[in-house]
């Protein structure tokens, strides 16, 4: 017989899955505080560790989005703390300033489901970097928001919707010339 | 086919608003050309990049949202707010147990209380009345926090200290006074073995007195009161 697999936090994945963004802002504001004094511990700032929750809690509320911890078998504060540990130390051998890891039992026994993006996507990433700000900005409004043409035209300092509309053209031609150019360096 | 043109008739295939002409030329054009194949799959993939992007924008405005809430000192309790939707119209049970904000405070008070009973030493009894002391002499401070209920949720809003002087009586009963400093009359309570707290309900202005793990609701009176 197959045991089920208990997923101790459940109702508050399920919660946050469903974009309940109160529930986020408690679970959010309950945590900082470890991860702030582990931070503070391990010769980081008050912005370090600003900045590696930050970057954990969007990880973290983007794979509960796509169901990856659907079957999460640890606490999700412990599963934060883990990505936030996971994070630090990283940052900290870049910087030179550790070159082993110094042991933490509550992280230690946590899987990290997802350890960063592959060398592809992070290649697709350069992508938007490559079109430059006010590309980014006209395809962010057009295909994120889906905002109609006059009103993007408006905000940002368009003729009028037709120049916005033919920018936005140009625009996908060129981050669509760059992904090929991606895809096909991964291809071969 | 004209890029600006390529790149419209694409969006449409992507989000399947061709015409079933259309689609059919599409489709037949998918099954020939390599390089048709990859402009689909070039478009797609940046799509999915600028959705990605818009996402993770999206949730960096929130984080720093929760951020600037927390430096104004807004904490509470998920659980409290999971039951409350599983259970609307309902009184919440609070659990504290996985509160960092909160255990941080009680460790606080852990702190302040042992520094203060290494000070305080009992008041001798001398006989049925009072010993009284000036106010100021013998004070010892105790964690007062103050919450406010938002959402039938107590959120901590401040946390500071009140004064507190312990004095020795033959009286069985508990008494106090509470003014500008509080004042507990008491043949058994010491500062020593007792942990003691002030909690401030701002919402109602009631004031709670925890010693150990009983607690008394007092209000401020400058007479002195049974505690009950």
């Amino acid at each position: 017989m197959i045991a089920e697999q208990t997923v101790p936090d459940s109702s508050l994945i399920e919660a946050i899955k469903k974009g309940n963004d109160r529930v986020l802002g408690i679970f959010y504001k309950e945590n900082y505080g470890k991860v702030q004094n582990m931070i503070f511990k391990n010769s980081g700032s008050d912005d370090d560790a600003k900045d590696v929750y930050q970057e954990s809690m969007i990880e973290l509320v983007q794979q509960i989005r796509i169901g990856r911890l659907d079957r999460l078998a640890s606490k999700l504060s412990t599963y934060l703390y883990a990505i936030c540990h996971h994070k630090w130390i990283d940052k900290l051998r870049k910087s030179s300033k550790v070159t082993t890891t110094p042991l933490d039992d509550q992280a230690a026994d946590v899987v990290i489901e997802n350890d960063g993006p592959s060398p592809y996507l992070l290649a697709m990433e350069m992508v938007l970097t490559e079109l430059g700000e006010r590309c980014k900005d006209l395809l962010h409004a057009f295909y994120y928001e889906r905002l109609p043409m006059a009103e993007i035209a408006a905000r940002l300092g368009f003729q009028d919707d037709n120049s916005a509309k033919s920018q936005k053209n140009k625009c996908m031609d060129k981050a669509r010339l760059l992904a090929k150019n991606t895809i096909r360096q991964y291809q071969s | 086919m004209e890029e600006s043109k390529k790149t419209e008739l694409i969006d449409r295939y992507l989000d399947d608003t061709l015409s079933p002409d259309e689609k059919k030329i599409v489709q037949e054009r998918l099954e020939t050309e390599l390089e048709f194949q990859l402009e689909i799959e070039a478009q797609s993939a940046v799509r999915s990049l600028l959705q990605a992007d818009g996402e993770r924008q999206a949730l960096q405005k929130l984080m720093d949202q929760y951020h600037r809430e927390l430096s104004k000192g807004h904490t509470t309790d998920y659980k409290g707010e999971l039951t409350a939707h599983k259970k609307k119209g309902r009184m919440i049970r609070l659990n504290w147990g996985g509160n960092w904000p909160y255990m941080a405070i009680a460790a606080s008070i852990a702190l302040v209380l042992v520094g203060v009973w290494t000070v305080i030493k009992d008041k001798p009894i001398y006989n049925d009345f009072e010993v009284r002391h000036d106010p100021g002499h013998d004070m010892k401070r105790i964690p007062l926090l103050s919450w406010k209920t938002i959402d039938h949720k107590p959120s901590l809003i401040r946390s500071g200290f009140v004064n507190l002087k312990i004095t020795s009586t033959a009286k069985k009963t508990l008494e106090y006074r509470f003014t500008s400093y509080l004042e507990i009359f008491s043949d058994s309570i010491s500062i020593k073995t007792s942990r003691i707290s002030l909690q401030h309900e701002q919402t109602t202005g009631t004031y709670k007195l925890w010693i150990d793990k009983k607690s008394y609701n007092i209000i401020k009176t400058d007479v002195i009161t049974p505690l009950m």
